[in-house]
């Protein structure tokens, strides 16, 4: 028992071990380069230990992973939210906002701050896989009163970048992210699913 | 090795597995059975929206995040929307079950399936707090953690008479007090690889990002010097969470400090339950017999003010 809980130690602290920084491989010039290095070369070697062994099924199998990087290794510098753009064959196209936790009275706030999580993890690019999903289910809530189908919904990321400290509120920046091409079929099926 | 170092070896080996008294076990599993629920409770307000087929994230999502690696679930592959709830409502009653400490391993034990089954169907929405939430569920699973302030305890009274609280194995209790210390030791090294952690303005950046507003602070909390004693405040009072708190001296204002950091952002940023899990986890930083003390006195206190009444509750003792 004594061993299996120290190895269940030694698990979950390498794991939460952060990553080695992006220029592992530049040629150390000051001592600090070569302090850098050093720690950057450990970091590495955790990674493929924690990574490539059967380590990693001890702990992703299992729930027992774990990673502590709250607000680290900065805090995001960039306030978001969604919308989308939902159009008719009429032409028509109607605006729908996300659930946007800033317009939200603070006792909903509370109950809904995973839908803010949750773009957290939608809008990098290698999240795409999840856009059309995104993009049928906002269609889905916003039903125009004819019921009429959809022919293209537009997904938009607005967002505030706060590049420099104690600098004035950047302008909010506006992208749009991806163009669905809805399916009438899958349109008309969802709310069955 | 010197005959010192082999005494504090088998000091800190006598720490980690000796035997002592259960109520740290006891008080921690109160909390967090009380705080998964009211956790579980808020996910169903989102129920539909995140862990059914026609919400954002249908479950064949959870698959690709897996990435190949079999993930721990009752819910691997299941679309029909009413077989999640159930494990939902499952789940809710073994919280229930482990907060009142009734069959309290079964209930652990469901508490601890059904959480990470539902963290491994929708990991999109994980925070640190699910994430402890996670671990603690493990432990208490593993502790005798019904030995104590639980139904369990008080049905075994009654049948037999016999309030004995047991000495149990400390090392769940160990395991808790350390993982504490290790989510507060990891979280300082992540920061100290960021530049606005080590340049003293990485709180203005928090402030700035409204979606994470709840209620107002006066102007000066976003300013310097004020930016800069927060920031740096952060990385020392964590730091010590992770080391300072074991050393009896300084633990109790090593906690107070982690305590009022934790209220101060519960105030100011919506990460709901958060700083009420990582102070629920600080009991863990204290002995059994402390907290028998504590509860010990209080119940002197109590029944000498209501003098004359009988008092029904078993008196521990080991």
């Amino acid at each position: 028992m004594q061993c299996l809980v120290l190895f269940h130690l030694f698990a979950i602290f390498i794991w939460t071990w952060p990553q080695p920084s992006a220029n592992l491989n530049r040629e150390p010039v000051t001592m600090a380069d070569r302090a850098q290095r050093a720690r950057d070369q450990l970091l590495a070697a955790n990674n493929r230990l924690r990574y490539e062994s059967p380590l990693r099924y001890y702990l992703q199998v299992t729930g027992f992973w774990q990673y502590w990087d709250m607000f680290a290794p900065n805090p995001a510098n960039t306030d978001s939210w969604l919308t989308a753009e939902i159009e008719y064959a009429d032409g028509e196209v109607v605006k729908a906002e996300y659930p946007r936790i800033q317009h939200m009275p603070i006792p909903e706030k509370y109950v809904n701050e995973r839908y803010r999580k949750f773009t957290e993890r939608l809008h990098p690019i290698d999240q795409s896989y999840k856009w059309a999903q995104f993009a049928y289910r906002m269609a889905y809530l916003h039903p125009r009163a004819d019921k009429a189908v959809p022919v293209r919904v537009r997904l938009y990321k607005h967002f505030r970048i706060y590049a420099v400290a104690f600098k004035n509120e950047p302008k909010v920046q506006d992208e749009q992210f991806f163009e669905l091409v809805v399916d009438p079929n899958t349109y008309r099926t969802w709310g069955s699913k | 090795m010197s005959a010192k170092k082999v005494s504090d070896l088998k000091k800190l080996q006598h720490w980690m597995f000796g035997y002592g008294t259960p109520e740290t076990i006891a008080i921690v599993r109160i909390l967090f059975g009380t705080l998964i629920f009211i956790n579980l409770l808020m996910l169903m307000n989102v129920f539909e929206a995140f862990f059914t087929e026609k919400g954002f994230v249908p479950v064949a999502f959870a698959e690709r995040w897996a990435d190949g690696v079999p993930r721990l679930t009752v819910l691997a592959g299941v679309t029909d929307s009413r077989i999640t709830l159930a494990v939902f409502i499952i789940t809710m009653l073994g919280c229930v079950g482990t907060a009142l400490g009734l069959f309290t391993r079964v209930s652990s034990a469901i508490m601890w399936l059904g959480l990470t089954s539902i963290h491994h169907r929708t990991p999109d929405l994980l925070h640190s707090g699910d994430t402890l939430m996670r671990a603690f569920a493990l432990y208490i699973m593993v502790a005798p953690s019904g030995a104590v302030y639980s139904l369990d305890w008080l049905r075994k009274f009654k049948r037999t008479g016999d309030a004995t609280v047991p000495e149990v194995s400390l090392w769940p209790h160990r395991l808790m007090a350390i993982q504490v210390a290790i989510v507060y030791f990891t979280t300082v090294w992540h920061k100290w690889g960021g530049s606005t952690w080590r340049d003293g303005t990485a709180t203005w950046y928090t402030s700035q990002l409204h979606e994470f507003d709840r209620f107002p602070v006066p102007a000066f909390v976003d300013q310097q010097p004020f930016v800069a004693i927060l920031t740096y405040g952060t990385l020392i009072v964590e730091i010590m969470l992770a080391t300072t708190v074991f050393y009896k001296p300084l633990r109790k204002i090593s906690l107070l400090l982690g305590i009022g950091l934790h209220l101060g952002i519960e105030y100011r940023f919506n990460i709901p339950l958060f700083a009420f899990l990582m102070i629920a986890s600080y009991a863990s930083f204290y002995e059994g017999f402390e907290w028998r003390a504590w509860v010990n006195k209080w119940k002197a206190k109590r029944q000498a003010k209501g003098q004359g009444q009988e008092s029904h509750e078993p008196a521990i003792s080991t």
